[in-house]
């Protein structure tokens, strides 16, 4: 079984080093051990998180791609759809939807046809447009919510943080 | 299970080679008139099962004007034991994409389907809708339609066809959860002397195979009903009955599943395209771009693998000419070669190893995504510093 992962996770790693998605680089934090990996996201242009370089780590399960892996981040994060600790709160990574005779299934949750690359373009989206219905970190949805504009100047302090700006 | 390679289950062409591809030449006209005369036929078909009421004699029309439109003859073989009534599902092999309209003459049975059709035309191919929204949601659609109808379920565990002369593709196993007791059916198709058109080929579409279905003059399904086999132990089952159908076919089974043949169907394409552009190339500036290109594959094999010697890489991709099989090879150990010490980080040399194996893992560099990630953030950094002019960091 580790196997089949080790295969998945060293084609996904020559993919997106052959094709990186823009501003987005993954890849193993260690060769010795390709089930952890880091992961740098470039904030979306024309959100208050625009600019930053968020770091999260991915953990892969044995059975990968069956499962999804799990993401957390590793730099400070204020977010109404991240856990406090960083893990992140997105419908991709979630319930394996088993598709028994590879017919499409529903896009939104994880299936072993999505990928690294996909769900780190699903983060991407979440950072530019925060689902407030599930709030992993309900301090961040209420002030997403209701004041805006102090939102906008915690993440823009988070934003200088990432890249060592005081 | 015997490890044969992939490449033997399938027919990567469609015709046959040598004076028999004259045969299907001279047949051309013909076959170019009977495809035209059944399209016509399917549009009345479809029009006939749209308007008019789902009833028993509309049933047996649209059954026989199918089998004409797709010219299928459905036999039955000399050995075959009697479809047994106890078992409502029907296990068969793949050996087309037709196979469905054969295997509900034959047994009056049904095949799950997403397509949305009149249900006259659907239950006359012999397919069911149903929803695929997942395995749990299949099988338990399946155990409410077996409940209510009269109808049983056929299901092909394989769920892609080969070329049916080496090997099956590996059974999955969900088919055998449903109940405990299955009947096996082995299908066979064959096509006339004369015009020797493959059913299947590699990295064809459904529009393609249904083409050549209505090209040829008629294509002839011969099933044989197989022993019950019950165990409710579904893994077992599996094998006993993959067993089965491979002895009575005279094939043997293999361990390469559906997606392994996605797989490699991609590749093939990949390959095909990639020969298509080269042959293309006049040949006086070839020479010039084709060093170009490899060079710039070079440079992709190597951003992957920074431990691999530039001139293996070359090596292998002159044999293969594309950077994903290159890669492949490397890293299955078909190319051997002993790791490059790597100048940017001389502490980590890996000392060379003569087994290619143990170096699989390591040769991913992983020095060249730190030196990535450092870039990235010093660019992020300069990039904001200038945006919002700030001097004093």
């Amino acid at each position: 079984m580790a196997g089949s992962a080790l295969r998945r996770l060293m084609a996904e790693y020559k993919q997106l080093t052959l094709n990186p998605p823009e501003g987005i680089i993954a890849g193993p934090i260690n060769e010795e051990n390709f089930f952890e990996w880091e992961a740098l996201i470039t904030g979306p242009e024309g959100t208050c998180f625009e600019g930053g370089i968020f770091t999260a780590k991915l953990i892969f399960p044995p059975d990968y791609p069956l499962s999804p892996p799990k993401m957390q981040f590793t730099c400070e994060m204020f977010h109404p759809n991240i856990y406090a600790d960083g893990r992140v709160c997105i419908s991709i990574l979630h319930a394996p939807g088993d598709d028994p005779m590879g017919y499409e299934s529903s896009a939104e949750r994880w299936s072993p046809v999505q990928s690294v690359e996909k769900i780190l373009l699903s983060v991407v989206s979440m950072l530019a447009e925060p689902n407030d219905e599930s709030g992993a970190n309900v301090d961040a949805a209420k002030m997403w919510r209701e004041d805006r504009s102090e939102f906008e100047r915690i993440a823009q302090k988070l934003v200088r943080k990432t890249l060592g700006i005081p | 299970m015997s490890q044969i390679d992939i490449q033997y289950l399938f027919n990567k062409s469609r015709f046959p080679s040598g004076w028999r591809l004259l045969l299907v030449i001279l047949y051309s006209p013909v076959g170019v008139l009977l495809v035209l005369l059944r399209l016509f036929v399917t549009l009345q078909l479809w029009l006939v099962a749209s308007l008019l009421p789902d009833c028993n004699p509309l049933q047996t029309f649209l059954s026989y004007g199918i089998s004409f439109a797709f010219g299928i003859i459905v036999k039955f073989d000399a050995e075959s034991e009697l479809r047994d009534k106890q078992s409502r599902i029907i296990i068969a092999n793949n050996v087309s994409v037709l196979d469905h309209i054969a295997i509900h003459r034959a047994t009056e049975t049904l095949i799950p389907s997403l397509w949305e059709l009149p249900a006259a035309l659907s239950n006359a191919l012999g397919l069911q809708e149903m929803d695929m929204g997942s395995k749990d949601i299949l099988i338990a659609n399946i155990k409410q339609f077996l409940a209510t109808s009269t109808y049983g379920i056929a299901i092909q565990p394989e769920f892609g066809t080969t070329n049916s002369k080496v090997a099956l593709l590996k059974f999955n196993s969900w088919p055998f959860s449903i109940e405990t007791s299955v009947q096996p059916v082995a299908i066979k198709a064959s096509r006339p002397e004369f015009v020797p058109v493959h059913v299947t080929s590699l990295a064809s579409t459904w529009w393609t195979e249904v083409f050549w279905f209505m090209f040829v003059p008629y294509t002839i399904f011969t099933l044989k009903y197989l022993k019950i086999r019950r165990n409710s132990d579904h893994e077992a089952l599996m094998r006993e009955v993959e067993r089965d159908i491979a002895d009575a076919l005279g094939l043997k089974t293999s361990s390469h599943t559906i997606s392994d043949k996605t797989e490699y169907e991609r590749r093939y394409r990949m390959e095909m395209i990639l020969s298509n552009t080269r042959s293309n190339r006049s040949t006086s500036n070839s020479q010039v771009i084709h060093s170009i290109e490899i060079q710039r594959m070079v440079r992709q094999v190597s951003e992957v693998l920074p431990l691999v010697p530039h001139n293996v890489i070359l090596r292998d991709l002159l044999k293969t000419r594309n950077v994903d099989v290159t890669i492949a090879n490397i890293l299955d150990g078909i190319v051997t070669y002993t790791p490059e010490p790597n100048p940017q980080t001389p502490s980590s040399v890996i000392p060379p190893s003569g087994s290619s194996n143990s170096a699989k893992d390591k040769i991913f560099g992983t020095s060249s995504f730190q030196e990535k990630k450092a870039k990235m953030i010093q660019e992020a950094r300069e990039r904001y510093i200038k945006k919002h002019g700030l001097t004093n960091c």
